[in-house]
């Protein structure tokens, strides 16, 4: 089993690496950008949703914050995207402090209400100061370059490029989940979920382990805004509308809450299935809204658990103990 | 400017009452059954846009459609608990939040598909004639609205207080196994309890839909309202949710008059995060 997922690690690494070499059809590498920028954004509200059973419904806050910031910089000060993405993090990460900070000491429902208000205050505020673009938002943001001594390369116009850059930070994000996952602030995590007054008996910080995760969660969310910024060049409040964060959940209930690849594979459907059925597009939200309800009471635990599944099955090995302690963590 | 502010307190009032109504509902769903329902907003929508297909497509009197709209949103309630919330109640928050929020879109949504984007009114029988009390401006159809909503708020709270119903409803928001043990069928308190909170959301609903205008989202701008009136109110306090919806139609009519209409929307929210740094266990709530 351990040898299998290893070596499905190196095969989806190595594929990774590859298919720009036999896809050159542009628009399905925007749509495997865009299916990059997915995962960080669902990978993010899964840490939260999934790993900590904390509801967020105001992720694009934390998008809109991250591509705002960025692109602000780039174009007010001429900053490069290296620095604007850093800065664009950690703007981010401020406002999840100041979320974080109002909810996370209490229990009950208001988690979920301050989240969606911070999203529609942040929302009201791009979009009524004018400095900040106003309605229209922000243009011409500029592209990455990188430039050592007399090497120059710039990502405008190139979406090889693009693919590498989302492709690397997509990994950078699932490498950090899983160490974030499977370690001490894992353990604290699943404590929290699974009985909150009990890892709190046990010693367990609960408030700032809660703080870890959401502003992890928040800086994830912050790296694919800057990037989305500057891969599209243009920016408008509708940035900051509610259906991102219902795209995000539906990915991650249907992929599979609190596993490392149930938002991965939620991303890759929920990008490419709504491009297939573009002509019922105003059918999209209803339909998204119905799975999430389906999803809640016939597979709350999503696509992911029927893949481990089969991987054991192909594998024809029994489970050794270890395996079966995974295997309870993440039903 | 004291004439100003005197009317836009009372507007505040008035608009304040319609989000104690809804802020009631979804208070007593909460405190009774746990339920982060974040689909209420959605029952208020369908109360307008039922009052406006009945009044101005089917050509029904105002009063009858408005009774009308009002039931079927009781019974959509009925349906609801039966169907869905049953199997939530006092799941995991991010459960019963994920359930009602795809039923929030799924409600919207379609009502969108079938409305389309057009602000809609509903044809209300009142003169637009406004009546003066001192300077204080009101005008028929505000005046209509806050008459009905005092006495859905006195009958509710008559309903609450003073009947076996409400004492078997009071009991199974204190200890729903205790409740069940000296009889009371909590079942039928449950689903009494949410089709009557989605009533109550329907009533505001009608109410602003005639003042204002009938729109598929408007559900989803009350959602946030209605949660603030339930926070700032103390989660399952009725009384707290009454005072606090007056609290956030005051304050946001102010807000809106004396500063900027675009930043009033940002009131609840201000408010929400007083109250949760200051006082969690909202303004009225026992520590």
């Amino acid at each position: 089993m351990k040898n299998l997922k290893l070596l499905a690690l190196l095969g989806c690494l190595a594929l990774f690496v590859i298919t720009p070499l036999f896809i050159h059809n542009s628009y399905i590498i925007h749509l495997l950008i865009m299916v990059g920028i997915y995962i960080l954004l669902a990978q993010g509200l899964n840490l939260i949703l999934g790993y900590m059973g904390l509801l967020s419904l105001g992720q694009q806050a934390y998008l809109t914050i991250g591509a705002y910031i960025s692109a602000l910089l780039a174009l007010r000060l001429g900053m490069s995207f290296w620095m604007t993405l850093p800065l664009a993090i950690l703007g981010t990460m401020l406002a999840g402090l100041f979320v974080g900070y109002v909810t996370l000491r209490l229990r009950g429902p208001y988690f979920v209400i301050v989240t969606i208000g911070f999203a529609e205050i942040v929302r009201l505020l791009v979009m009524n100061i004018d400095s900040l673009g106003g309605p229209p938002g922000l243009r011409n943001i500029p592209a990455p370059v990188i430039s050592i001594g007399s090497f120059y390369y710039s990502f405008d116009n190139n979406k090889i490029a693009y693919y590498y850059l989302v492709g690397l930070l997509v990994i950078l994000c699932l490498f950090i989940t899983y160490r974030l996952t499977h370690s001490r602030e894992g353990r604290a995590f699943l404590a929290m979920r699974e009985n909150e007054g009990l890892a709190q008996a046990v010693g367990i910080n609960v408030s700032r382990y809660s703080m870890l995760g959401f502003l992890v969660s928040v800086a994830f969310a912050g790296v694919a805004g800057a990037t989305f910024a500057h891969y599209v060049g243009h920016i408008s409040p509708e940035i900051g509308a509610f259906h991102w964060t219902v795209t995000m959940l539906v990915m991650v209930v249907v992929g599979g809450q609190g596993t490392l690849i149930g938002p991965v594979i939620g991303a890759f459907i929920f990008t490419f299935l709504p491009e297939w059925l573009r002509y019922v597009d105003e059918f999209r939200l209803p339909i998204y809204g119905l799975i999430l309800m389906l999803a809640v009471f016939f597979f709350p635990n999503g696509l992911s658990p029927m893949l481990e599944n089969l991987g054991t099955r192909l594998t024809k090995e029994t489970k050794k103990p270890e395996e079966a302690i995974t295997v309870s963590h993440h039903s | 400017m004291i004439e100003l502010t005197l009317q836009y307190i009372v507007d505040g009032l008035m608009i304040g009452m319609t989000y104690a109504l809804v802020g009631m509902g979804l208070t007593m769903i909460f405190g009774m059954m746990n339920i982060l329902n974040m689909a209420h907003g959605e029952l208020y929508m369908l109360g307008a846009v039922f009052a406006y297909y009945l009044t101005a497509k089917a050509g029904i009197n105002y009063f009858p459609s408005m009774v009308i709209s009002v039931a079927l949103c009781f019974l959509l309630g009925v349906v609801l608990d039966r169907v869905l919330m049953k199997r939530v109640r006092n799941a995991p928050h991010t459960m019963s939040g994920a359930l009602t929020i795809g039923l929030a879109i799924f409600i919207t949504n379609t009502v969108f598909i079938i409305m389309g984007p057009i602000p809609q009114s509903i044809p209300v029988p009142f003169e637009l004639k406004a009546t003066f009390i001192g300077p204080i401006m009101l005008t028929r159809s505000r005046l209509f609205a806050s008459a009905i909503t005092i006495l859905t708020i006195m009958f509710s709270n008559w309903l609450i207080r003073k009947t076996g119903l409400g004492r078997a409803i009071r009991a199974t928001i204190q200890d729903r196994v205790s409740a069940q043990l000296v009889g009371i069928k909590t079942e039928r308190i449950f689903a009494f309890t949410f089709a009557y909170g989605s009533a109550l959301a329907a009533l505001a609903g009608v109410m602003l839909g005639s003042i204002f205008v009938v729109t598929p989202f408007m559900g989803e701008s009350m959602i946030l309202k209605a949660w603030t009136v339930v926070i700032v109110g103390g989660l399952g306090n009725i009384p707290g949710a009454i005072f606090a919806g007056m609290l956030v139609g005051v304050t946001e009519s102010l807000a809106a008059g004396l500063w900027n209409s675009s930043w009033a929307n940002m009131v609840a929210f201000v408010l929400v995060v007083i109250v949760l740094l200051i006082r969690p266990q909202g303004l009225f709530g026992k520590a």
